[in-house]
């Protein structure tokens, strides 16, 4: 069967932006949105749209896939716009209606705004578009670090959510599995009221939560069986390398940093 | 000529609009009051070929024609819906979607469904229940109490409750013990033998020897073969080319023969029909059969 | 050497201990496998030599190891352990991932991880999919990459529980096939708590246990040629012996000791040269 959904938005290649250490694509994204927010001008925001399209074009994956995840969002997106179109003053007055109106202060916020969220979603997509959520989560684990002193069991967190991201397809496979094995005995989830359609979850939610349950159990035993002891240091077989084009990756993402300082504050 | 049970014209089936094709142009059909295997690997297509057939699915092109309802892509989920109710559809480990607090009230379930009063589930039930050897004592007890063996019955007894006129089997036995296994192909024989149309998904060459009157054999989500047993089991270099390995009792004949021990005018098919040949021989008898 | 000496063991929550005062011994290097009804004790028994219960004290020696809540670590690093369900022992996101777990709760340098993933892959014959995911595996080849898992922590005891149950014949067939190779490349002991009869007829001896205690102790040939014992266990005939009863039963006076498919071939042959 081939309709295993990939967890996450996660595309295979081996761009440079695939190959780019992902502490350094988190923290690089966090610092993007940073900047995001720090930009208010026309030219300024002119230079993160072609920060952007330069990591875009350096991923090599399709513009109509970052599309793709954007859509579902625009709605949401556009009805902000819309909202913050109408509800702030300030210059030239275009139409009004009571106490509605559109201004060109309002439209140019409105137009700042679907920006700012095309940014932002943007750049957080290439980041889980190059990068396995299993490198994300290696990369959460090496930023979070320094929380062990604060007696944050870091490494703990982390085969957490390891072994969580390696079960999503396996429960996924079993959630379809169930559901055919009931709709065979005659089960309808398509149809009745909300409270009859939250009802008919039980022979699904059950049998799920029993095999969860056991595979629960059993994962421990086998864990302890290899020699897993959450209090016990471990090795890493998957090693993070900080390597040359991570570091003029951070030296990029410096200049862009510098240039829209320069940008906002020398006119 | 035996009337189709299912005949499937033509289905080609995608999981995804530009994905391969999980099932392409398959053309085939199933006996009705018999017993079809349907043998192939993983990703051979079979478990899509048995969701349309249970209207699990809707095909993407082509269509099939189950029980004298014909299922084309454009079929609506209220048709697909009348089907599963005439279809019993056994998964594998099918223990594995117990919910109920009762053993009863789980078997009960699929005949509620079918919109029957809780007296007329209940006593299908029991009915089924029953006919897999499930005792009493057992009826009233949650199913997660149960062993593993009885879990498997319950599940099977869940479906058979329904009375279909159509049985998919997926790997009934995988998984049980030796014991388990014996008594389950004695309940599958013993279906067969009430007339039911039953499709057995399985890998076991064994049963396919023993209870299939048919087989179909699936590959790359295309038709390889289709046709009796013996005659797919006399075919040795397609079944390396399948990766299908011989009955047992067909492999230490074959050895026989390529040994020049013996030879046999029909090859065996059964530990039973081996033992009776080479009886003949040893007794003197050259001309069996 | 594993030392089993008077072991009465009984979970908390049931009214009758599942072992009863039972004793055995295994050999190092020797391929044990232990048969019985479900319910009988043996997958106990594997978990109690492992120290994946709680072990009454004294009662279980490994390598003259006691197996205690003090040795746990130790006694992990002697024994793997393969379980039923393939996808319920699958850690890692990947095949090498997975057998780099193992890997990396001993804390084995990454440097060292690599050849020894290499070489656990190639005994298994996983090689080629080393960094496939989970769910692109069949249950055989998991069940391959569990092994490789164990292997690559270098036990001197494998111990499977009920591991091919759950596969299609072939997938049993490889991963027996690897089992044997493996088995015969270095001495490794072996433990297998199985139904199947090609799996018994693999090992040196087989343990036939019934209501928490050992009924019989003997070699493949002898236990499985008595078939009283073999249907009280639940267990079946391998192929030649049920041929052989068969025949048997169509008047052909078949010699009654154990016959192998080989030898009931060279049986069969003489047999029809003389007739012929």
């Amino acid at each position: 069967m081939n309709n295993k959904v990939l967890f996450g938005m996660y595309l295979p290649g081996n761009s440079l932006m695939h190959r780019l250490d992902p502490r350094l694509k988190l923290v690089g994204c966090f610092w993007f949105v940073i900047l995001v927010f720090f930009a208010r001008t026309w030219w300024t925001n002119l230079l993160l749209i072609g920060a952007l399209g330069l990591v875009i074009w350096l991923s090599q994956v399709k513009f109509s896939k970052y599309w793709a995840g954007i859509r579902p969002l625009m709605w949401i997106i556009l009805f902000t716009a819309v909202i913050q179109a109408l509800f702030s003053s300030g210059g030239q007055v275009y139409w009004h209606w009571g106490w509605l109106a559109v201004t060109s202060a309002g439209v140019a916020q409105a137009g700042f705004l679907v920006l700012r969220f095309f940014l932002i979603i943007t750049s957080s997509t290439v980041v889980t578009v190059t990068t396995t959520p299993l490198q994300l989560a290696d990369a959460l684990e090496a930023l979070m670090k320094p929380l062990k002193y604060l007696r944050v069991p870091v490494s703990q967190l982390a085969m957490m959510v390891s072994i969580a991201l390696r079960f999503v397809p396996t429960i996924m496979d079993e959630v379809g599995l169930i559901m055919n094995a009931q709709r065979a005995r005659g089960m309808d989830f398509s149809s009745g009221s909300l409270f009859t359609r939250a009802k008919r979850l039980v022979p699904v939610m059950i049998p799920l939560f029993v095999a969860a349950f056991k595979r629960a159990e059993e994962l421990a035993v086998a864990m302890e069986a290899r020699g897993y002891d959450p209090n016990q240091a471990r090795t890493k077989f998957r090693q993070l390398h900080w390597q040359r084009h991570d570091t003029w990756g951070t030296v990029v993402w410096g200049l862009l940093t510098v240039a829209l300082v320069a940008l906002r504050f020398v006119k | 000529m035996v009337e189709a049970a299912v005949s499937y014209q033509g289905v080609t089936f995608r999981y995804h609009e530009a994905g391969a094709a999980a099932l392409q142009d398959f053309t085939a059909t199933v006996p009705k009051g018999r017993l079809t295997a349907v043998i192939g690997h993983t990703g051979s297509g079979k478990s899509t070929l048995m969701q349309l057939t249970d209207g699990l699915l809707t095909p993407t092109a082509g269509q099939l024609e189950v029980l004298g309802q014909v299922i084309t892509p454009r079929t609506k989920n209220k048709a697909l819906h009348q089907l599963h109710r005439q279809v019993g559809f056994v998964f594998q480990f099918p223990e594995h979607q117990l919910f109920a607090e009762t053993v009863l009230a789980d078997v009960m379930f699929g005949p509620l469904n079918l919109g029957q009063t809780p007296a007329q589930a209940k006593q299908a039930a029991h009915q089924a229940l029953v006919q897999l050897g499930v005792g009493e004592a057992l009826w009233q007890r949650s199913p997660f109490e149960l062993s593993g063996g009885q879990q498997r019955r319950v599940a099977i007894a869940g479906v058979l409750a329904m009375r279909p006129q159509l049985l998919i089997l997926d790997e009934p036995t995988a998984g049980v013990d030796p014991d388990g296994q014996r008594e389950l192909l004695a309940l599958v024989e013993r279906l067969k033998g009430q007339g039911l149309t039953i499709l057995l998904i399985t890998h076991q060459m064994e049963q396919v020897a023993q209870l299939a009157d048919t087989v179909l054999v699936l590959a790359h989500g295309q038709l390889q073969f289709s046709g009796q047993p013996r005659a797919l089991f006399a075919q040795p270099e397609f079944l390396t080319t399948q990766q299908l390995a011989l009955p047992a009792a067909v492999a230490f004949a074959k050895q026989l023969q390529t040994a020049g021990i013996s030879q046999f005018n029909q090859l065996p098919l059964t530990l039973d029909e081996l033992a009776h040949a080479l009886a003949r021989q040893l007794k003197g008898d050259h001309h069996e059969q | 050497m594993i030392e089993v000496s008077n072991l009465t063991f009984q979970y908390p929550h049931q009214d009758q201990p599942v072992l009863q005062g039972l004793s055995l011994t295994i050999p190092t290097g020797q391929w044990l496998a232990v048969v019985g009804k479900n319910g009988s004790g043996k997958s106990t028994l594997a978990r109690l030599i492992a120290g994946l219960l709680p072990t009454p004290a004294q009662t279980i020696r490994v390598n003259d190891l006691p197996v205690d809540e003090a040795h746990l670590a130790a006694l992990h690093h002697q024994i793997g352990f393969v379980f039923q369900n393939p996808d319920n022992q699958f850690v890692g996101a990947t095949v090498e991932a997975d057998v780099a777990f193992g890997l990396e709760n001993r804390q084995v340098p990454a440097a060292a991880m690599e050849p020894r993933i290499e070489q656990a892959l190639a005994q298994v014959g996983m090689t080629a999919y080393r960094h496939h995911q989970p769910e692109q595996l069949s249950g055989g080849q998991k069940q391959r990459v569990a092994i490789a898992g164990a292997l690559a922590l270098q036990p001197q005891i494998l111990i499977l529980d009920e591991a091919t149950s759950m596969l299609d014949p072939q997938g049993r067939q490889t991963v027996l096939q690897r089992l044997q190779q493996i088995h015969q490349a270095q001495a490794l002991t072996i433990i297998s708590i199985t139904h199947d009869p090609v799996e018994v007829a693999m090992a040196d001896q087989v343990a036939v246990l019934d209501q928490g205690q050992i009924l019989r102790l003997a070699t493949p040939a002898v236990v499985l040629n008595d078939q009283a014992l073999v249907q009280q266990v639940g267990l079946v005939q391998p192929f030649s012996m049920q041929l052989r009863d068969r025949l048997q039963h169509y008047g052909v006076p078949v010699p009654k000791e154990y016959l192998t498919k080989g030898a009931l071939e060279q049986w069969l042959k003489r047999q029809l040269a003389t007739r012929a």
